[in-house]
């Protein structure tokens, strides 16, 4: 049995109103009931409907008044009007302003029959329609992200492939290639496009939020009244918050195994509990995930479970690091000049022929982000209307001598590590990365070298 | 076997219907839902006019009340069969009507014609039983749920369940 419409039935008449929603229930229609337009009104504020029968007399707000303000907010909805016998004149009055259809009480059930599946099949198309329209308009959106060069017209291609589904998607990439973009890409030209982008970060959640795991958890999927002590309300999760929309989390490879586990189950059944929660709650949810090392490893080091790789990797989508895609480092970069420019009233119009040399063979280990912290910093320091090399950070300008400034060791690991977390903007993980050493030697160093965030 | 099996069902003959259509009715039901079936010929007391009556027609809903009148146990479920046109209030006939997941069901020989009237009215009771199920009506045109509003549609409609409607009962009946 395929799974029927909703249909709303306003009558007056309490017992026709129950017998007709009781024999489209028998339809294996799902029927809610009002007693008047106002009611109907009222109900459609809080749940869609397929289909409304509508009597055309009623007091407080009669089926004309009903099926006015109807049209006001929803042009397609199929209003079926009812009609006494005899009251011939009215029904045609309900037709000219934008019923679909009428019936004449009491119904010949075949014309019943009929008139739903009309109004279904007239529903369904005009959805039809509007999907198609929509979706091409939605494809033929300019991208926010930018890029020439041949990898990144390949993961164009990707996200336009990608987005009209709600396949889960998994992207790779060094840490400021722009993982995040093509997350927002991917909604933004998806249906749904109009619902909300959540994105989380499980390192932050992990490491700055030093939140015991049960607030993490409560983060993610929301906690009942009471669940634990100081959950005073009632709490949604970022899981419900994203509903209809598209939950992006970011550096997945940082989630702790019971958050796993937890977030495997919501990508099998689309359904989780809150904390303190015995009914299940049930989400609809895309769910786009970025990693910047590889979870292939995290698997072999028993990091990460395996059933949730497969469940994220459904669809792969690999953003190169910039080294690897030079072509694309001029427009980025004209790019940012231009917005900062803008932003801080700086006529900084161009970038010297000298500078432009430069970014095109600096090896960016920061990726577009360190491109675009880069153009900020010379925007800022420029004097005239072209950046210079010597407006560029030191280590972008003279990338050799970057480490170089002390005498001792010590020192150039200081210069080094100080250099590397001003260029990350403080991003530890992303930071020790570069550095080639874990994430607590990172903070050991840290500490040992009194650094701090300027 | 249907998991309906082994149900108990008494058939009223609430007019007077010949004793081959009440045993086309009876065999019917035991052979499609494994229920054990008797008879009997109780007229129900009808009121001969009142508000159980729409003119001519008779509402349904009065002969399910009466119906269930009879019914002494819990787990029994009754069907009756009558000859006079029937109706609820929202419509302007039916030619059967049960309670969805109920006990108590109707048919009207009214609508069936003059041929045939053993195997129709048998199919009407088919599809009455499986409302008493908690079967809604299916999109199936080979399924006995499939909803008629005539008697060529009657003469159309097969006398068993699709399988969707099978495992739709079987899911049901099983659970708690
Ligand atoms: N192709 C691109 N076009 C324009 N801006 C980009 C592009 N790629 C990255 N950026 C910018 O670089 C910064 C880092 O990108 P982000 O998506 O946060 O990277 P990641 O998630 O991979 O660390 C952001 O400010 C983003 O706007
Ligand atoms: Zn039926
Ligand atoms: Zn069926």
């Amino acid at each position: 049995m395929r799974k029927k419409s909703r249909v709303l039935v306003v009558d007056d008449d309490d017992l026709l109103r129950l017998c007709l929603a009781d024999w489209l229930k028998k339809d294996g229609y799902r029927t809610d009931t009002a007693c008047n337009g106002e009611e109907a009104l009222a109900k459609l504020q809080t749940s869609t409907f397929d289909l409304l029968l509508v009597d055309i007399v009623m007091p407080v707000m009669d089926g004309i008044g009903l099926l006015e303000n109807v049209r006001a907010e929803d042009p397609d909805v199929p209003i079926v009007m009812m009609t006494a016998h005899g009251s011939i004149d009215s029904a045609v009055d309900a037709m000219k302003k934008g019923a679909s259809d009428y019936l004449q009480k009491p119904f010949d059930p075949r014309q019943l029959w009929n008139r739903i599946e009309q109004a279904e099949e007239k529903r369904r198309l005009v959805e039809e329609h509007r999907n198609v329209k929509q979706q091409l308009e939605r494809l033929s959106l300019p991208f926010e992200l930018l890029g020439r060069s041949r990898s990144m017209l390949e993961v164009f291609d990707l996200i336009d492939a990608v987005a009209p589904t709600d396949s889960t998607v998994l992207i790779s990439g060094e840490s400021g290639t722009g993982k995040e973009m093509v997350a927002r890409e991917v909604h933004r030209r998806s249906r749904r496009a109009s619902g909300p982008f959540i994105a989380v970060n499980f390192f932050i959640a992990v490491n700055f939020g030093a939140l015991p795991e049960s607030l993490a958890e409560s983060e993610l999927f929301g906690h009942e009244k009471g669940a634990f002590t100081g959950a005073i309300a009632l709490k949604k999760g970022v899981m419900e918050l994203a509903n209809g929309g598209t939950l992006f989390l970011d550096e997945i490879g940082d989630a702790a195994p019971k958050i796993q586990i937890d977030l495997l189950r919501v990508l099998e059944e689309r359904r989780f509990f809150r904390l303190g929660g015995n009914q299940p709650v049930d989400v609809d949810i895309r769910i786009v995930a970025a990693t910047n090392r590889p979870l292939e490893k995290a698997i072999a080091d028993g990091n990460f479970r395996s059933d949730l790789y497969y469940r994220l990797n459904v669809v792969r989508i690999n953003v190169p690091p910039l080294r690897d895609r030079r072509d694309d480092i001029p427009v980025l970069a004209d790019k940012f000049l231009r917005e900062f420019s803008a932003d801080m009233k700086k006529g900084v119009a161009a970038i010297s022929p000298e500078t432009a040399r430069i970014l095109a063979t600096y090896d960016w280990p920061g990726n577009v982000r360190e491109l675009k912290n880069a153009i900020e910093r010379a925007v800022v320091v420029a004097k005239g209307s072209r950046i210079i090399p010597e407006d560029l950070p030191v280590q972008v300008e003279k990338p050799q001598d970057g480490a170089s400034q002390g005498t001792t060791l010590e020192a150039i690991e200081k210069a080094h590590i100080a250099a590397t977390l001003a260029r990350e903007d403080w991003n530890i993980s992303r930071a020790a990365e570069l550095l080639g050493i874990d994430r607590s030697t990172l903070y050991a160093k840290i500490k040992k070298y009194d650094l701090a965030k300027a | 076997m249907l998991p309906t099996a082994g149900r108990r069902l008494t058939l009223v003959a609430a007019a007077a219907v010949e004793p081959a259509v009440l045993a086309a009715i009876s065999g019917a039901i035991e052979r499609t839902w494994g229920l054990s079936v008797s008879t009997r010929m109780a007229p129900l007391l009808l009121p001969p006019s009142g508000p159980a009556w729409r003119g001519s027609q008779l509402f349904a809903e009065e002969v399910l009340r009466l119906l269930k009148g009879l019914l002494h146990e819990e787990r029994m479920l009754a069907l009756a069969v009558v000859r006079a046109d029937i109706t609820v209030p929202i419509m302007q006939y039916v030619m059967g009507e049960a309670e969805m997941g109920g006990s108590c069901a109707v048919i009207s020989l009214a609508r069936v014609g003059q041929d045939l009237v053993e195997e129709r009215a048998a199919k009407l009771a088919i599809h009455e039983v499986g409302h008493l199920f908690d079967l809604a009506h299916c999109d199936n045109r080979d399924c006995t749920m499939t909803p008629v509003a005539s008697v060529d549609e009657l003469d159309a409609r097969p006398t068993a369940l699709c399988r969707y409607c099978l495992s739709d009962l079987e899911y049901r009946l099983k659970a708690p």
